[in-house]
């Protein structure tokens, strides 16, 4: 048996995308379709890495990472976190604040919270993030250089 | 106005008219007394003198010397002004022999009138009724009193005891005298002139005495009285008479300078009050104009004068309209006053003198008299361009940032889409590679799915971006939210969603677009089962939906309301759900769906909101007017929700 890899995602296609990938490559997919349900997966398994989607229904990716984070028996085990704004986090972070011209910006604004809140702790760096649509072979080679084959 | 003494002079021609009757009454009883008793005296002095006349001649008489009686009795009458005629007359031996002075020994027939005042025709003495002394006119106009006085014989010659003698009748003859009353009728008259001239004199000097006394006692202070009412009247209320009389005039006058200081005070009430009211009025900063029935402005207080440039000198008299950037306004506005009294927050817009344009809400109100009829308007306007100014800009940057958002969604949605495509290919390929039909075919279904999920979006973008024409018609909403319900019935079941509906009978039928109104009311109830499936219930909760319809606003609006215990919005997400693309769902959602919704209310006329709280559920509500007057053909985005915002 390959190591386990949990994926999170409502999304039933994403789900399903990613582990085909990953078994074709080796490895043990494991699948969750929100946060809880991930949670629940976690202790069932040995978990060696977690790709976990940020927006999701009953527990965001975050809200799961930041509690795997907390636990100690969890804290270690690597995540890649999937996001379709992933690409522009990089420029958000470089903008100033510039609440007056954009007030409403709520899913951008959120994100970029979260974001630096998390970073204030060390435990997101821009590396961990896989932007949607995913490329297969890119993923696995994320993938491989975090646990391995 | 002047007024003639007219109840002095009533009084006094009355008063005078009495007196002057009573005067009269006087003057005639004295003048029937004088008259009565004058010949009363007459009568007793001439029968005196004819008796003392035949006293005389008695014994001329018996000695038969009629010369001697003849010569005294001429004597009498010689020199007399009364005397008019005395004659004798005697019966000699049944013959009667009258000696007249101027024609004695005549011989009267027996028919004569002279005998015929003591006997019937020729026949015996009798007592006649004819007076023995009477008036009578004479021919010259003067009145004569006529007195016949018999003459009697002796007692003893009546029986003829001491000798025979021819007549033994008890009458000799008579006496019959004329008397001229001629002085004593002057003097009458005499007198009756003298009383008419101290009548007349008395009545004069009476009626000039009362004239004077009336005109002072009445005449004076009611003149007085009136003029002091005239001042009052006259709005110098600080009049008083402060009179010193203690008659009923003074009484009089007391009660007005008492009402006088009553008037005063309730008039410098009213002032005070109506100047308080005018200082608040004049001192407002709004604009505050009164009109009258017919649209000229009757008062302009110091804000519109500031706001609109303009003195009140120079709009007083104008027409409304001139004050309107586009003057039809003013007939709508008025349009709207007609079924109630009073238009809340109209908006519209005013031109100032200097041209310019003042964004304003403009309060309407009818003026009506004490008697409730309508009078006028009174317009209180607020000057909201700075505000407007500064709402635009909001808009304009919430408008900005919403193409910010908008673009982000919309690469986060298709980002989405690409990676199910990709996902899509990749399996198809891997299935294709290995001969491996089941992946290929779910590559392919996870690519359909992909294209179907872009062919929405693109579908509902195209939705709403296109401008949209209504098509109304008289719609029961209790059918539609049944529709509704079936709808989505067969999903709630799946996910233990209970859905309750609490709607009354007989709601009025509403104009609308049944297609819009059910599409909006899906998309609605659609999110209420999303936010019951996102959220995780625990202890005796379960997850249910209640629809709820029901007037409102005196019937004038009808309201749906969806209520689901979901999971809720935050303060930030519920400030955004009418914004297109915003979505908190990655990839079912396209953004647009509450979008829609509020822009099909809004089409209506009518007002969408929602009331939410995190893990307690959320309530939306549909307001919709029950009368539609227009059929809104053609609305277009900023001009489909009038009144609004």
């Amino acid at each position: 048996m390959g190591k386990k890899v949990l994926v999170v995602d409502d999304d039933k296609n994403a789900v399903k995308f990613l582990s085909v990938v990953l078994s074709e490559n080796g490895y043990d997919p494991v699948i969750a379709s929100d946060g809880r349900e991930g949670l629940e997966k976690v202790e069932e398994n040995d978990i060696d890495l977690i790709v976990l989607d940020v927006m999701m229904p009953k527990k965001t990716g975050f809200v799961l990472f930041k509690e795997l984070k907390r636990k100690d028996q969890y804290k270690d085990i690597p995540i890649l976190m999937l996001t379709a704004v992933a690409a522009s986090l990089g420029e958000l972070d470089a903008q100033e604040e510039d609440t007056f011209e954009r007030p409403y910006d709520s899913l951008r604004e959120s994100l970029r919270k979260t974001i630096q809140e998390m970073r204030g702790s060390g435990d997101v760096r821009p590396e961990m993030f896989v932007d949607k649509p995913v490329d297969p072979d890119a993923f696995i080679e994320r993938v491989r250089q975090l646990i391995g084959d | 106005m002047r007024r003639k003494n007219s109840v002095v002079r009533k009084l006094s021609i009355s008063l005078i008219a009495i007196v002057t009757l009573v005067i009269a009454a006087a003057g005639l009883v004295n003048n029937i007394l004088s008259h009565h008793y004058a010949l009363e005296s007459a009568r007793e002095a001439l029968k005196f003198n004819s008796e003392s006349i035949l006293s005389g001649i008695d014994k001329l008489m018996m000695t038969r010397n009629n010369d001697g009686v003849l010569e005294l009795i001429q004597d009498i009458s010689k020199d007399s002004k009364v005397y008019q005629d005395i004659r004798l007359m005697s019966h000699y031996s049944g013959e009667i022999v009258v000696s007249r002075l101027d024609e004695p020994g005549t011989i009267l027939s027996e028919e004569d009138p002279s005998c015929a005042i003591c006997h019937d025709q020729s026949g015996p003495l009798v007592p006649s009724d004819a007076a023995l002394d009477e008036v009578v006119a004479a021919p010259s106009g003067t009145r004569i009193l006529h007195v016949i006085t018999p003459i009697m014989n002796e007692a003893s010659c009546e029986t003829g005891e001491c000798h025979e003698h021819a007549d033994s009748g008890p009458i000799l003859g008579f006496l019959e005298a004329e008397y001229s009353l001629e002085g004593i009728d002057a003097l009458i008259s005499s007198q009756n002139a003298s009383f008419a001239i101290a009548a007349f004199g008395a009545i004069l000097l009476g009626a000039m005495a009362l004239w004077i006394m009336f005109k002072q006692t009445l005449g004076r202070p009611i003149r007085e009285m009136a003029a002091g009412i005239q001042a009052i009247a006259g709005h110098d209320l600080s009049f008083r008479f402060n009179t010193s009389r203690n008659d009923e005039f003074g009484l009089v006058e007391e009660s007005v300078d008492h009402m006088a200081a009553r008037i005063q005070a309730h008039q410098t009430e009213l002032r005070d009050a109506r100047e308080y009211l005018e200082g608040i009025v004049e001192n407002s900063a709004d604009i505050i104009i009164t009109v009258n029935l017919k649209g000229f402005i009757q008062t302009v207080n110091r804000g519109a004068e500031q706001t609109l440039g303009y003195q009140r000198e120079e709009l007083i008299g104008q027409r409304i309209e001139l004050l309107f950037a586009d003057p039809r306004e003013r007939d709508l506005a008025i349009a709207r006053l007609e079924h109630r009294d009073s238009v809340v927050n109209y908006e519209t817009c005013f031109r100032t003198k200097e041209k310019g344009v003042r964004n304003v809400l403009l309060t309407l109100s009818r003026l009506r008299n004490a008697e409730g009829a309508a009078i006028g308007t009174i317009g209180i306007s607020k000057d909201v361009t700075n505000e407007k100014e500064l709402q635009d800009l909001l808009v304009r940057s919430q408008a900005a940032a919403s193409i910010g958002e908008a673009a982000t969604a919309i690469q986060h949605a298709i980002k989405n889409m690409l990676n199910t495509l990709t996902g899509g290919s990749y399996l198809a390929r891997l299935g294709m590679a290995k001969n491996n039909q089941e992946r290929m075919g779910e590559g392919i279904d996870m690519i359909d799915e992909g294209i179907s999920t872009i062919a929405n979006l693109s579908s509902n973008m195209l939705k709403y971006a296109k401008e949209w024409t209504l098509k109304l018609e008289f719609t029961d909403l209790a059918l539609l939210v049944e529709d509704v319900c079936k709808a989505i019935k067969q999903t709630a079941g799946q996910r233990d969603v209970a859905i309750h509906r609490d709607i009354p009978d007989h709601l009025p039928l509403v104009s609308c677009d049944s297609r819009l109104v059910h599409m909006a009311l899906m998309d609605i109830a659609t999110n209420a089962l999303d936010a019951c499936l996102f959220k995780s219930y625990s202890g005796t909760e379960t997850p249910e939906i209640v629809f709820n319809v029901y007037l409102e606003n005196n019937g004038e609006s009808i309201v749906v309301e969806v209520r689901d215990n979901g999971i809720g919005m935050s303060e930030e997400t519920k400030a955004k759900v009418f914004t297109p693309f915003f979505t908190t769902k990655e990839l079912s959602g396209t953004g647009l769906g509450l979008a829609l919704t509020s822009r099909i209310v809004r089409l209506h006329g009518g007002e969408i909101g929602v009331e939410s709280e995190p893990q307690r559920g959320s309530r939306f509500r549909i307001v919709l007017p029950v009368e539609r007057m227009s059929t809104n053909q053609g609305a277009k985005d900023g001009q489909e929700s009038p009144g609004g915002r």
